[in-house]
């Protein structure tokens, strides 16, 4: 434990309520924001390559510790940025000897000040930030929705057992995270990439965990369709026919902790649940994002013919899925 | 007629190398008049009312010491904070006992409580660890210590936040709130804890709000000032002026500073990435017409360049074989391969650039830059200054000599933290030889000390720097890299004459000269005569600036 993480949390949230104090938002809109973590050599630049360069219609702002870390060829960025629309930028850190987490709050606001919002801020942590420090700072800003942590951990290197920092660090990505992708499983054997669910899950109970290879991970995980045509999303999804988008709607106003038992509840194979849904004790429907074992209710950026529809993507089979939120939701 | 004021001493140490020892030093209108001795002086007596002042008399007169390179503001808002965690622990507020029981966690903020004057002040406290200090705390265990005062902690691992009654209602939080992760009594009550991120989130407005609020960063600014007085500075120079809003800070440090009871003279070096923000193509242009608000206590000071990370959070750029688990560090928000062009203007328009590199790779770079700079456009005495300079290489201190530039150096890490980063990080070589002092000294660069205070949890004490430059003593005694030891002058000179230098004020500061402004730092013994392992223990009485005699204690 270091002294310097907690005081990095306490210096990012101040530096981000006296950022947002001298330069509030200039709207009311919420950015979503992905922070992806991981260490060293895990797959989080490829990570962060795929999700810059591949067609999936959002408008992305990528912020990088490092742009010499990203490495994408020229022709890439120039095609990314025309075509797709994606933003590169490097961490805004005009101290970068103190807080890590003030130059996120600084970087966040700077892009909530922007003409043209991006769909999704993806924010790549460095090797040696706080990951949980990270998320706790971006998450406590004022118009921004930390959407997930996704933690990128090596199968075939992860060594938890050795006492140093990057260690602990690696364990604190991981104990933050949403959403953790065993990358690198075309290294390991069945039995070792079985074995290390089991620590990351020890470590991080309500995370969902994915096998993965060479980050190839469908978009829609990580950015669980908005409750608006995601058809564009789901088309240029990784061919990977492990994983399904059910679509549920519930048949009337639900009680609130009802929906969050059941996300508590379903099967580990249930990846996102994401929806607008109507709730008994409120007269607004609100907003569900369940990455893993965990949820947010926030309010809800749209409405009318979406709300009542709970997407949910999972690996196992529909009919499996569909029962488990039964009868609250029924498959439509 | 203008008085003189005589102050007489054991013994007063100008720093001015020709005539360096005097028994007495007079000062007329804030300024030297003259050092030696009462006979010496005489010739000036006709022209004034001549005062003779023996409260020193017993004490060393040194010029003031100056610590060119602090954030005040940025890190006095954690002053706030109170630690309450069971190690000892170098905080914002300076030193920390570790607290190993939960009654002495709740003795601490009772004590805390009692000693705040204003009833609505609350107490911020982090640091606790729940495996070690008996669990989690509790609402009602926070409402014992009081039920009309906000009380917020925080965990050392800030994972869990909690608050007392009177916070919980300062959150906006109460039994109606549905939020995962804000927990509960057996029975239903709010218990006052908040895990999980969204429930922090609710509970860490509170704690911001009060570390932002206005009026903060003049609170920050006087109580880092105070602290570094007491230590015997008198003057210093904030690096990253600028950097949350530069008419704001601007406001508050003409607010703090010009106060005849403020105890510094400060300097106000704006942080280049964001004066190019908003002056963009302007920025040294701006930099030079700033310079009509300066005072001779409060004044713009050049421009500051970040290009890596910090020492203690292994941030810094190593070149090979690099960190020991492989990571790297971060390079600064400006693209190194652009710098020299981003440097360009202030170069030739005069303004002094101070550059931050702590790591050896960016120390190769900074010199590339400077000699780029200098084949475009060749100077001399330009005070080019690379800050920190932590770890760094034998031949660069002979290529910062040739191209002219200086070094301001933080060595307190040789002592606090040499022996940590042998193992994590920078590996046993490197840590050994942080802040080379005696190869800087071998090629003759001018260098001064600085502590950084207090973004990197080190103590700001000059005579602790002076120690730690002249002994290179670790914390378990070794000595780390002895042939970069300096002798005691030329470290004094680092905390004086040669710090006014690096801030291009050795015209008006940091040696005892006729004209120079009356600042002196007063202290029990001199560090020229004791034992040099007890320097940094001796007594610092106090300061004196622009002839405004201000006690430690005071």
């Amino acid at each position: 434990m270091r002294a310097f993480d907690t005081l990095d949390f306490l210096m990012g949230a101040v530096e981000a309520e006296t950022i947002q104090r001298l330069r509030p938002p200039p709207s009311d809109a919420v950015l979503p924001v992905v922070l992806v973590t991981g260490f060293l050599g895990a797959g989080k630049t490829t990570l962060m390559r795929r999700l810059v360069s591949t067609n999936h219609g959002l408008k992305l702002a990528a912020v990088v510790n490092d742009m010499a870390n990203l490495n994408l060829d020229a022709a890439l960025v120039a095609q990314a940025g025309a075509d797709l629309g994606v933003q590169t930028l490097a961490l805004a850190n005009g101290c970068v000897c103190c807080s890590r987490s003030g130059a996120v709050a600084r970087t966040l606001t700077d892009i909530q000040a922007w003409a043209a919002l991006p769909d999704y801020v993806v924010l790549e942590a460095s090797g040696v930030a706080d990951p949980a420090t990270l998320a706790g700072v971006a998450h406590g800003m004022s118009g921004v929705r930390l959407e997930a942590v996704v933690a990128v951990v090596d199968a075939d290197r992860l060594d938890l057992k050795a006492n140093s920092d990057a260690t602990r660090l690696v364990a604190r990505g991981i104990g933050a995270a949403d959403l953790i992708l065993l990358n690198k499983t075309d290294l390991v054997t069945r039995s070792r990439a079985a074995a290390l669910e089991q620590v990351l899950l020890d470590l991080a109970p309500k995370a969902a965990i994915l096998r993965t290879s060479h980050c190839a991970v469908p978009m829609s995980l990580i950015f669980a369709g908005e409750s608006r045509d995601d058809a564009q999303l789901l088309d240029a999804d990784v061919e990977d026919d492990r994983f399904a988008t059910l679509e549920l709607r519930q048949r009337r106003a639900l009680p609130r902790q009802q929906v969050a038992a059941l996300i508590a509840s379903a099967p580990a194979e249930v990846y996102r649940a994401k929806g607008v849904l109507r709730l008994t004790d409120t007269e607004v429907p609100e907003l569900l994002q369940a990455v893993g074992r965990r949820w947010a209710w926030t309010a809800a950026d749209t409405g009318g013919e979406f709300v009542g529809r709970l997407v949910v993507i999972s690996s196992a089979d529909a009919g499996a899925v569909a029962s488990h939120f039964a009868p609250s939701f029924f498959a439509s | 007629m203008t008085e003189l004021t005589i102050y007489t001493a054991k013994r007063v140490r100008t720093m001015d190398a020709g005539r360096p020892v005097a028994e007495a030093v007079a000062v007329a209108d804030g300024k030297v008049v003259s050092t030696g001795t009462l006979a010496s002086m005489q010739p000036w007596f006709d022209k004034f009312e001549v005062v003779v002042d023996e409260r020193f008399k017993d004490k060393v007169i040194f010029p003031g010491f100056i610590d060119p390179h602090t954030h005040f503001r940025v890190s006095g808002v954690f002053m706030g904070l109170n630690y309450i965690g069971p190690i000892d622990q170098q905080g914002p507020r300076g030193f920390n006992q570790g607290i190993s029981t939960r009654a002495g966690v709740l003795a601490k903020l009772r004590e805390v409580d009692a000693s705040l004057s204003d009833p609505d002040e609350p107490i911020l406290a982090w640091g606790l660890d729940p495996a070690v200090q008996g669990g989690q705390l509790h609402r009602d265990e926070l409402d014992s210590i009081s039920t009309t005062r906000p009380i917020w902690t925080v965990t050392y691992a800030p994972h869990v936040v909690v608050c007392n009654s009177p916070m919980l209602a300062v959150a906006g939080v109460d039994d109606s709130t549905n939020v995962y992760g804000i927990e509960r009594y057996a029975d239903g009550r709010l218990n006052g804890q908040f895990i999980e991120r969204a429930a922090t989130k609710i509970a860490t407005r509170p704690m911001a709000k009060y570390l932002s609020a206005p009026g903060i960063g003049v609170q920050a600014i006087r109580a880092l000032a105070k602290t570094a007085q007491q230590a015997g500075v008198t003057a210093t120079a904030e690096m990253i002026f600028g950097y949350l809003d530069f008419e704001t800070e601007w406001a508050e440090h003409r607010e703090a500073v010009l106060d005849p009871d403020f105890p510094l003279r400060m300097y106000l070096v704006s942080l280049e990435a964001r004066i190019k923000g908003i002056h963009g193509e302007r920025s040294a242009d701006f930099l030079l017409e700033v310079q009509s608000r300066n005072t001779d206590k409060l004044a713009f000071q050049g421009v500051k360049f970040i290009n890596d990370g910090s020492y203690p959070a292994m941030t810094l750029r190593l070149r090979s074989p690099g960190y020991l688990d492989g990571h790297e560090g971060h390079r600064g928000e400006d693209e190194w391969q652009d710098l020299v062009e981003v440097m360009t203007p202030y170069w030739k328009a005069g303004v002094q650039i101070h550059s931050h590199a702590n790591g050896d790779e960016t120390i190769e770079m900074t010199l590339d830059v400077l000699e780029q700079l200098q084949r475009m456009h060749p100077r001399f005495d330009h005070r080019f200054t690379i800050e920190h300079y932590c770890i760094s290489t034998p031949d660069q201190a002979r290529r910062l000599k040739a191209l002219g530039g200086l070094a301001s150096v933080n060595n307190y890490f040789v002592h606090y933290r040499a022996l940590i980063h042998a193992q994590e990080g920078f590996g046993p070589d490197r840590a050994e030889a942080t802040a080379r002092l005696g190869s800087l000294e071998r090629e003759g660069v001018v260098f001064a000390l600085h502590s950084d205070f207090s973004l990197v949890l080190t103590p700001i004490h000059p005579l602790t720097a002076v120690w730690i430059a002249v002994n290179r003593v670790a914390t378990d005694g070794s000595i780390q890299a002895p042939g970069e030891r300096i002798g005691v002058d030329r470290a004094m000179r680092a905390i004086t004459i040669d710090a006014a230098h690096i801030l291009s004020r050795d015209r008006e500061l940091g040696s005892l000269e006729p004209g120079k402004h009356a600042d002196f730092t007063i202290l029990d013994d001199d560090p020229y005569e004791v034992d040099p392992m007890t320097i940094k223990d001796i007594g610092v009485w106090g300061t004196v600036l622009g002839g405004r005699v201000f006690a430690a204690g005071d």
